[in-house]
């Protein structure tokens, strides 16, 4: 079943486009993998289907329903979640009280008790349950990013979109959250879209499809190893061989 | 409802209890005490705003000036029909000033930071201008009550008005306006805010409805600024000018007291009502004429280095101990 | 008709004082521009140069227009001072934290000022001969602040744009971590420009004396704060050129409304200009908060 659905999206800044009539799918409990160097468009694309910005042409459906023109806050109830690049937690908070707020507002909407009992079971399963009475600002930007899982993970969504997530961690913790990853998506069939720009190791490990974005477009999509050794890719890529 | 989110409200009632006692025991200290429990209202009705938002509204006062408006009309109009004009007075007051707020917020609560703080600017001068431009409820002369009131209502009754009634009052909405905060913090409205205090574009994307929890915050915060108002000045003070009730000193008076005690805590605007009360009345008694000469650079001081205030700094260093469960 | 005749010496009036507005805006759109702070404390400014030239020409019989270097040297080393102090350690804080420190340092100023000078009204007169053209009678002092507003507006622009210092502050308005990549001491930038941006306004009261002459009271800066408020946001916050064409605007608007609103009965000219100038405040805010004259 199509989950969430793009149809010809484009947003421009000024004169610059930046994402240029992009079509995408993702089915529910998909592994998709939206690799694309620096500036192709992969951020302003999360910024779109989580409401950030809304397009200058095109429309969006999630779940069958046009999200297109809806605010954030009436999207995340629906089923979405995301982390951000540059992780922004809420810093005067507590790690466990960041999580809870996902909880609490995202698609699992509960009460302030449950939600923070919830934050500690997804807390453990991150392996960050030792923060969690600490302030989110004193994390170093490694454990913000594990917060920010987390936090996603509460929300219970239907797709998780990753935006460099797994950037800079040990090996070790990557391989963790990858299984966690792939345990929310055969137990509760939530789709996990992952953007990175490089780290195609992960990416290979983990997606079934990979979308490469180039300029603001779609380069190619298809499965995983196909798509990572076309030529194309590896032209975008300065002429390396990526994989 | 989880009654251990409460606790906070104990040390709360314990110094309530030591102001009041005071109040009641020691002779001349009912109007000193009366005068600090207006600056903890004050504090603690802004708090649920700016602390709570992290928004400023430096036009918070004409709320007060409202309310001050709602209990004058309703003396002035329904005085004839004896005691009951108060509580139409009070019904007046919350209602002019949460219509005025839930306008203003509508509107400018789209606006953000400085643009927000000048605009509430322009609402609160705008409003005044109102008032004296078209000689709407008396013009620049504004409202004056005490003959008409001593008349009315007798000279006795009037002065227990002005001299008891309407400080009882005054402390009741300061202890309500905390434990409507306490509710707050205790429910997800208080996750919600404290999410958008510090990231208002990441709280969006949580799901969080900003725009509503914002203006609720804002309507709450207004609506106990118009009962200050009504009680505080009209009541108490029988007259009503519009240079007063809208000047801009007393949001300024607010804001100082939330930072000091520590913005968006339950306990900080009373400590902070309390120590600007008590520094006020006993400077202005030792030094008349400079206590602002003081207090300016107090408060540069807190902004500078000390931006928690005491509540949230005490809070800082008590996380992880038991006496964290009775601080919020 | 007596009104057309009034109205025409009024927007006269209105654009030789608009002048005056626009540079008393210009620098706080200036800090605004580079440091994104709201200088809430403005006003306080203005009443300093006001009290400068008032005891210069009083104590000394210094002339108004001799005044205003003084005054803008004495701008620009308080600016200074009150960046070290205190700005400087406010610049990554909260809005919140910038908006009160501002705050309570114009309250401290005119604390000070009151302190030293009592909140008496004062004032003084320097009167060089009138101007009689047609309905129009003006005062040549009133003229000489309106060239001196413009020359001051036009060096201004000539600096920010010839000089190097100039083009390193606009580049920081215009995109402050690309400003830091070409190699530009950005907090050198930053207490340059709120320097020169109390120095502005410091100069500007010096010209708003010759106005009102008499009106020069240590608690008149409020007045001028939010009059700099409803110009600034007019001409795009942050950008000075749009403040001096917008406190143009704001002078004509200002005196125009005051005479026309005079011929309802029943209500208050003064008042109610105040009232529908921040109706407008309001509605720019809402529709455009970048400005009417202001892109971005």
């Amino acid at each position: 079943m199509v989950l969430l659905k793009l149809e010809k999206v484009t947003k421009k800044f000024g004169g610059i486009v930046a994402v240029d009539s992009v079509d995408l799918q993702v089915e529910q409990g998909e592994a998709l993998g939206i690799v694309g160097p620096n500036g192709s468009g992969k951020t302003t694309l999360y910024n779109l289907i989580s409401g950030v910005y809304t397009p200058d042409e095109g429309r969006i459906i999630f779940d069958g329903k046009d999200i297109t023109g809806m605010p954030p806050h009436a999207r995340t109830p629906l089923g979405l979640a995301r982390t951000f690049q540059i992780p922004r937690p809420f810093g005067s908070a507590t790690v466990r009280e960041n999580v809870a707020i996902g909880a609490m507002f995202g698609r699992a909407s509960m009460d302030v008790e449950e939600a923070l009992r919830e934050a500690d079971e997804h807390l453990k399963l991150i392996g960050i349950y030792n923060l969690r009475n600490k302030e989110a600002k004193l994390l170093t930007p490694l454990e913000k990013r594990f917060m920010e899982l987390a936090r996603a993970l509460a929300m219970k969504p239907k797709i998780l979109l990753l935006d460099e997530v797994m950037a800079g961690m040990h090996p070790s913790d990557i391989e963790k959250i990858i299984e966690t990853l792939q345990k929310i998506r055969k137990e509760e069939h939530v789709a996990v879209v992952s953007m990175v720009e490089h780290l195609m190791h992960a990416i290979t490990k983990f997606a079934e499809r990979v979308v490469v974005m180039h300029q603001g477009r779609k380069l190619i999509e298809g499965e995983t190893a196909r798509v990572l050794n076309d030529p194309r890719v590896i032209e975008v890529y300065l002429g390396k061989r990526v994989v | 409802m989880n009654i251990r989110a409460y606790k906070p409200l104990i040390p709360m009632i314990a110094v309530y209890g030591v102001l009041i006692t005071i109040a009641l025991t020691v002779d001349g200290m009912w109007q000193p005490v009366a005068y600090f429990m207006f600056y903890i209202a004050l504090g603690q009705a802004f708090n649920i705003f700016l602390g709570l938002t992290g928004y400023v509204d430096f036009g918070y006062v004409a709320f007060m000036g409202l309310g001050a408006y709602g209990m004058g009309l309703a003396i002035k109009n329904f005085g004839h029909l004896g005691l009951i004009a108060l509580p139409i007075g009070i019904f007046l007051a919350v209602i002019m000033s949460m219509l005025l707020s839930l306008a203003v917020g509508a509107v400018a609560l789209r606006l953000r930071g400085a643009y927000f703080a000048i605009a509430t600017i322009g609402v609160n001068e705008g409003f005044r201008y109102l008032v004296e431009g078209v000689r709407l409820w008396g013009g620049t002369e504004g409202m004056i009550l005490s003959g008409f009131m001593r008349k009315t209502y007798g000279r006795e009754m009037t002065n227990f008005f002005s001299t008891f009634l309407s400080d009882v009052l005054v402390i009741l909405i300061a202890f309500s306006a905390a434990v409507v905060t306490i509710a707050i913090l205790n429910k997800k409205m208080g996750y919600a805010l404290l999410a958008l205090r510090e990231d208002e574009d990441a709280a969006k994307v949580m799901g969080i409805n900003v725009t509503k929890y914002k203006i609720m915050a804002f309507i709450t915060s207004a609506g106990f600024a118009g009962l200050i108002g009504a009680t505080a000045w009209t009541l108490k003070l029988t007259y009503i000018f519009p240079e007063d009730v809208f000047n801009i000193s007393y949001t300024v008076e607010a804001i100082v007291i939330v930072m000091l005690g520590g913005a968006g805590t339950l306990l900080g605007p009373m400590f902070g009502g309390l120590i600007y009360g008590i520094m006020k009345y006993y400077l202005s008694v030792i030094f008349p004429g400079i206590q602002l000469l003081i207090l300016a650079p107090i408060l540069i001081a807190i902004v500078v280095v000390f931006p928690e205030g005491l509540i949230g700094y005490i809070r800082k260093k008590a996380r992880d101990t038991r006496l964290s469960e009775y601080l919020r | 008709m007596i009104v057309s005749e009034q109205l025409v010496s009024n927007l006269f009036y209105g654009a030789l004082l608009g002048s005056v507005y626009g540079v008393a805006t210009m620098g706080l759109s200036l800090i605004f521009g580079v440091l994104r702070i709201v200088n809430v404390g403005h006003g306080a400014f203005i009443m300093l140069g006001a009290f400068t030239a008032f005891w210069m020409f009083t104590l000394y019989s210094v002339i108004p227009i001799l005044s205003i270097p003084i005054a803008l040297i004495f701008g620009l080393a308080l600016g200074f001072i009150i960046f070290f102090s205190t700005i400087k350690r406010l610049i990554d804080a909260p809005e919140l934290s910038t908006l009160l420190a501002t705050f309570a340092i114009g309250i401290f100023i005119e604390e000070v000022a009151k302190f030293v000078w009592g909140s008496d009204y004062v004032g003084f007169s320097w009167d060089i001969g009138t101007l009689y053209l047609g309905p129009v009678t003006v005062p040549y002092t009133k003229l000489l602040a309106f060239l001196c507003s413009a020359i001051i507006a036009g060096l201004l622009y000539v600096w920010f744009t010839k000089t190097k210092l100039g083009t390193a502050i606009r580049a920081v308005v215009e995109d402050r971590e690309g400003a830091m990549v070409c190699g530009i001491n950005v907090g050198r930038i930053y207490s340059v420009s709120f320097a020169i941006g109390i120095g502005l306004t410091v100069l500007s009261g010096v010209l708003v004396t010759l106005f009102v002459p008499v009106g020069i009271n240590v608690y008149m800066g409020p007045d001028y704060t939010l009059k700099a408020f409803v110009i600034a946001v007019l001409g795009g916050l942050g950008s000075p050129w749009g403040a001096f064409v917008a406190g143009f605007l704001f002078g004509l608007f200002e005196n125009g409304s005051y005479t026309l609103l005079g011929l309802i009965p029943g209500v208050e000219p003064f008042a109610l200009t105040r009232f529908v100038a921040f109706v407008f405040l309001l509605i720019i805010l809402l529709i455009k908060p970048t400005g009417l004259l202001g892109g971005e």
